[in-house]
């Protein structure tokens, strides 16, 4: 079955604090294109009784942060199986996560022991015990990749068969964010709109390329962690952006620096700290090293 | 459940004339996709059912940095500048905002699954979708049409749904219900040959009675008002009126038309409509503009003349045998309230949220919609909550709330705590916390303010100290309009805001007129009049400053309306001008970004960035001259002083596009003719004054005045040319954000590592 829309809610402990905080949090993630997708626009519904909170809308992926949670919903899927979809939307899910944490602005604790999944698509799946349990079928494997077997599964909304099929999963213990995600490619790829401009002083990818491929003197700086570096990297030198204070010492402020991580946000900090510095032909890449594979290798593995 | 389509599912429980059009437009939608169809025949076509384009879609959105481009997939578009893949809105036109259980189910799945599980009820009693893609949309029309829902006609220059007090039939003060009426005047008109030639859209409305603000008949294209003379129904029939940027007054056609009479007589209406309406211009195209140049007098005449050429039809007096009892009948027996428990909470709701029926022991619940959302979840709460206390007794207000009809008065308790439970019994129905707002920013594409962000704000800060407000300000009416279009209808409101921007320091502010003195009763028979630009962030203040005036000011028994007539303009503006000063950016940045956005703010969603303060400000001096004289006109027009009026109003546009003018030549005269010349080639001719969307309408005001200087010392047209004024200086201000914009992107620095 390829439903039209299926959505991953991560429960959030302490969220019915300030959520007016989540709309700078969204324009930011647009801005500097830290969540996956082709984002639109933040709409604030705060104003509505048990609504989504505040949304974050994309072409392709939806993210709304209310005081149950947040909540990702993957659409326009076409020909994408529910399995596949729900792998791709986990990863997103838990990559906004670790957006909105590392953001740190709002006061919330992601609850990741447990989450629902909702598949709306009254053609293709009833919301009755048959219809959810052929569903279910189709979900339970790639449930147990990302969790192993300890995953329970019970059905949700049971008691209205006009609402969407649902099911909450709940896991033995939180699941270990980056261990998850990276057993959880991506198989939709979303578009991510390396247009934005992130600090600056960014460069596109092909400008990279351009001065790579000219042979000038530039030095790579690659701020993200081993881990990430191991995955794919371009060849640059790492040196992780919380040590780069410490490295910056050894660098040649008056060198020509390209600095990129995963998608830029990491990038756009590390350059706006070397220009502080001092460094005055130091660059980010828009879009980070994704950029790169979207636009020039795509053959490298994307993450 | 096997794949198939909804086509294959829903096509033969289906209406066959509405399932061909789907059919048809589904097919339009293919062709376009493949090229075969042009952009401009591929927007009519979706706009006449319903399918809007939304904000961004043309793929650029300024995100607080820079303006960037939102990568959609570069297949053709839906209509000029509108983006194939970019999400738009689909508006859904539902008689009288009737719904039933069944159809708001229906509503509730498609939100969930094409739209953001809203159902959003506008300030004309439709219902919105947001965010749907093109793709999308056939199958959302299927799935409603199947309920007997169509968005057909929506929009477009053609018969736009029609409206009618939601009261109708149960209220207290009616003649008759007129929603049969309604009824019978959409089916007729739907599709009717003479209502196809339009220039521009036509919106008919309905009354039970002239005194109450129901139907807001007066600012509609036609209004009926329900009349009983010797026994016999009828309607007195007005026509010509309108908020849009320039309010107009409906005119009478006829003090009573008996209801055998009507549909012919509408008929005839449409007919010298589509045969001497402006065609071209589209800005000039609504039936008001035609019975302006015509007078009331000479249409009314060619209406008598229409009616002998009308072809006989059954259908003009067939639906009277079978005047459909609208909404059905109650569900539940008539018992009164006893005195049972009440629920926590339920007093509170009760004296705002619910009011008698004419018919004994039933009552009419409003169910407050914040800004007129509901959740999908929400709506299906809501459908069973009807089912079991009203059955199909739902309809939609001009107030973005709906209303529960026929509730047995036993039953209150019961139907508040199944409403609370699901967030549907907020009290405060009907008064100030019960803000009305267009989309304004959020979603609509001519948004120059968030009026929705202005819009909750008010409500979070009024719904706090509710308690403590004072019974006559509990009773006002705030609504906000994102630009002044006036979807929010904004001049029939006791406090009317209307979204435009100022340029500060080479900034663009976010801002909103005050309209004052506005009414809704008597059908909206007062607009409210501008009383000068405030910054968005201070418009909260502003209305405490102009609530807490009139209680201490006030004298017994006094109205907001009558208390601002009594104060006159000038000091009301004194009330207002503290509010007026914008803090420099350093000191207060908040106040240049928008109500629940934490982008910089921006114009047009142009980018602006970074300009030359000096000549911002020297057109900011200049410009301040023309806003005080617009204010002087409407002094005069207050006081009856119309040819004064006139003349000030030409003088502020002068002076506006004088400021403009001294952007590029600084020896410009004070002489008209000089101003006028040197303005129309720098410009008007060169179309840089020109906005998107209402091109040259509001430059050739002055033109029209520069030919004709004569002040005509009437009411009407004089406060007519003071609206004007007041828009083409709004427009001085557009045209000089779009210069520095311009200004800025020259400075751009170039590309870095190149
Ligand atoms: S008033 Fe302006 S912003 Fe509001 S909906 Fe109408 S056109 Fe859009």
């Amino acid at each position: 079955m390829n439903p039209i829309r299926l959505a991953v809610k991560i429960p959030a402990t302490n969220a019915s604090g300030d959520l007016a905080g989540a709309i700078p949090v969204f324009h930011r993630c647009m801005q500097q294109a830290l969540l996956e997708g082709l984002l639109i626009d933040v709409a604030d519904y705060l104003h509505v009784p048990n609504g989504p909170g505040v949304l974050l809308v994309g072409h392709d992926v939806d993210y709304s942060l209310n005081d149950e949670g947040l909540t990702t919903t993957r659409k326009r899927q076409g020909d994408v199986s529910a399995a596949d979809q729900l792998r791709d939307t986990l990863r997103i899910a838990l990559g906004a996560v670790r957006a909105i944490t590392d953001d740190g602005t709002l006061e919330l604790d992601f609850d990741l022991a447990r989450f629902d999944i909702i598949v709306a698509d009254r053609l293709r799946s009833a919301n009755t015990a048959d219809g959810a349990d052929a569903v279910l079928a189709e979900l339970q494997p790639v449930l147990d990749e990302a969790f192993g077997a300890g995953a329970t599964v019970a059905r949700a909304n049971a008691g209205d068969e006009r609402a969407p099929v649902a099911f909450s999963v709940v896991l033995p213990a939180a699941a270990d964010l980056e261990a998850v995600m990276a057993k959880l490619p991506a198989v939709a790829k979303l578009r991510i709109p390396y247009a934005a401009p992130q600090s600056e002083w960014d460069i596109t990818a092909e400008e990279l390329k351009e001065m790579r491929d000219s042979g000038k003197d530039v030095r790579l700086i690659d701020v993200r962690e081993q881990g990430e570096f191991d995955t794919v990297n371009l060849g640059g030198d790492l040196i992780p952006l919380g040590t780069l204070g410490e490295a910056r010492g050894e660098l040649d402020a008056s060198s020509h620096i390209v600095v990129h991580c995963k998608a830029g946000g990491r990038g756009a900090q590390a350059v706006k700290d070397l220009r502080k510095a001092g460094f005055e032909n130091a660059w980010n890449l828009r879009g980070g090293i994704l950029a790169w594979i979207d636009r020039i290798d795509p053959s490298l593995p994307r993450y | 459940m096997s794949a198939t389509t909804w086509k294959d599912t829903l096509s033969s429980t289906t209406d066959p004339d509405w399932v061909e059009e789907i059919d048809q437009f589904e097919a339009q939608v293919e062709l376009r996709k493949q090229g075969k169809l042009s952009d401009k025949a591929f927007a009519e076509t979706r706009l006449r059912r319903g399918v809007y384009g939304q904000r961004y879609d043309n793929g650029q959105r300024y995100d607080g940095f820079a303006t960037r481009e939102l990568p959609f997939a570069d297949v053709p578009t839906k209509g000029p500048e509108t983006v194939w893949d970019a999400p738009g809105m689909v508006r859904i036109k539902v008689p009288y905002g009737g719904v039933s259980p069944e159809q708001l189910d229906v509503m509730a799945d498609v939100a969930e699954e094409y739209s953001d599980e809203i159902l959003h009820v506008t300030t004309r009693q439709d219902y919105q979708f947001h965010y749907v893609h093109i793709e999308d949309t056939p199958d959302l029309m299927r799935r409603l049409a199947a309920v007997g829902i169509t968005t057909r006609e929506a929009c477009g220059n053609s018969v736009r749904n029609v409206t009618a007090c939601p009261l109708a039939g149960v209220c207290n003060t009616e003649g008759f219900d007129v929603s049969p009426y309604a009824q019978a005047l959409m089916t007729f008109l739907l599709g009717h040959p003479d209502v196809q030639d339009f220039g521009r859209k036509f919106k008919p409305a309905f009354s039970g009675c002239e005194q109450e603000a129901c139907g807001l008949v007066q600012l509609h294209d036609a209004g009926f008002i329900a009349r009983v003379k010797d026994g016999r129904r009828g309607f007195k029939v007005v026509v010509g009126g309108g908020l849009g940027a320039v309010p107009h007054q409906a005119h009478v056609l006829s003090e009573f038309t008996p209801v055998e009479e009507f549909l012919v007589e509408i008929q005839a209406v449409a007919r010298v409509f589509a045969r001497l309406g402006e065609k071209k211009n589209r800005n000039r195209a609504r039936i008001k503009f035609l019975i302006a140049e015509l007078g009331i007098e000479e249409f009314k005449r060619l209406v008598v003349e229409e009616i002998k050429t009308v072809p006989p039809d059954p259908r003009h007096t067939a639906f009277l045998d079978d005047l459909a009892v609208t909404g059905g009948p109650a569900t539940r027996p008539p018992e009164r309230l006893n005195g049972g428990a009440k629920p926590q909470g339920f007093d509170e709701w009760f004296e705002t949220n619910v009011r008698a029926q004419a018919q004994e022991g039933y009552s009419v619940v409003t169910i407050n919609l914040p800004l007129g959302d509901l959740t999908s979840a929400q709506a299906r709460a809501l459908s069973d909550i009807a089912r079991e206390f009203v059955g199909d007794n739902i309809r939609t207000s001009v107030e973005q709330n709906m209303l529960l009809r026929f509730v047995s008065e036993a039953d209150l308790p019961a139907l508040f705590s199944a409403l609370d439970a699901v967030g549907l019994a907020i009290p405060g129905a009907g008064t100030i916390v019960d803000v009305t707002s267009c989309p304004g920013t959020d979603t609509c594409k001519l948004g120059i303010a968030a009026s929705r962000g202005l819009a909750g704000e008010l409500r979070t800060r009024l719904a706090t100290k509710s308690a403590s407000l004072d019974t006559a300000v509990k009773n006002m009416r705030i609504k906000i309009s994102g630009c002044f279009n006036s979807c929010g209808q904004h001049h029939i409101a006791d406090i009317g805001f209307y979204g435009n921007s100022r340029g500060i320091d080479g900034r663009r502010v976010p801002h909103f007129q005050v309209i004052l003195g506005g009414q809704s009763h008597d059908n909206a028979a007062q607009y409210g009049m501008a009383m000068g630009s405030v910054p968005s962030k201070a418009a909260p203040d502003v209305v405490d400053a102009l609530t807490d005036g009139y209680v201490q000011g006030r004298e017994k028994g006094e109205t907001f309306q009558q208390w601002i007539g009594r104060l006159g303009k000038r000091n009301v503006r004194g009330i207002i001008q503290p509010f007026m000063k914008v803090p420099a950016y350093d000191q207060d940045p908040s106040f240049y970004a928008d109500w629940g956005d934490a982008r910089e703010f921006t114009i047009g969603d142009l980018g602006i960035g970074e300009c030359a303060g000096e000549v911002v400000s020297l057109f900011g001096i200049e410009v301040m001259k023309a806003e005080s004289q617009v204010f002087d006109a409407q002094c005069s027009l207050e006081e009856g002083d119309f040819e004064s009026a006139e003349d000030q109003a030409y003088r502020s546009m002068l002076s506006a596009a004088r400021a403009l003018v001294r952007l590029e030549h600084i020896d410009v005269t004070e002489d008209p003719e000089d101003i006028v010349t040197e303005w129309k080639t720098r410009f008007f001719d060169n179309e840089r004054f020109f906005d998107r969307f209402a091109k040259g309408k509001f430059g050739q005001y002055l033109l029209e005045r520069f030919a004709e200087v004569a002040p005509s010392g009437e009411r009407d047209a004089a406060s007519r040319r003071v609206e004007e004024a007041q828009l083409f200086i709004e427009a001085a201000h557009g045209c000089e954000a779009r210069i520095a914009a311009e200004q800025a992107a020259l400075e751009v620095p170039t590309a870095p590592g190149a």
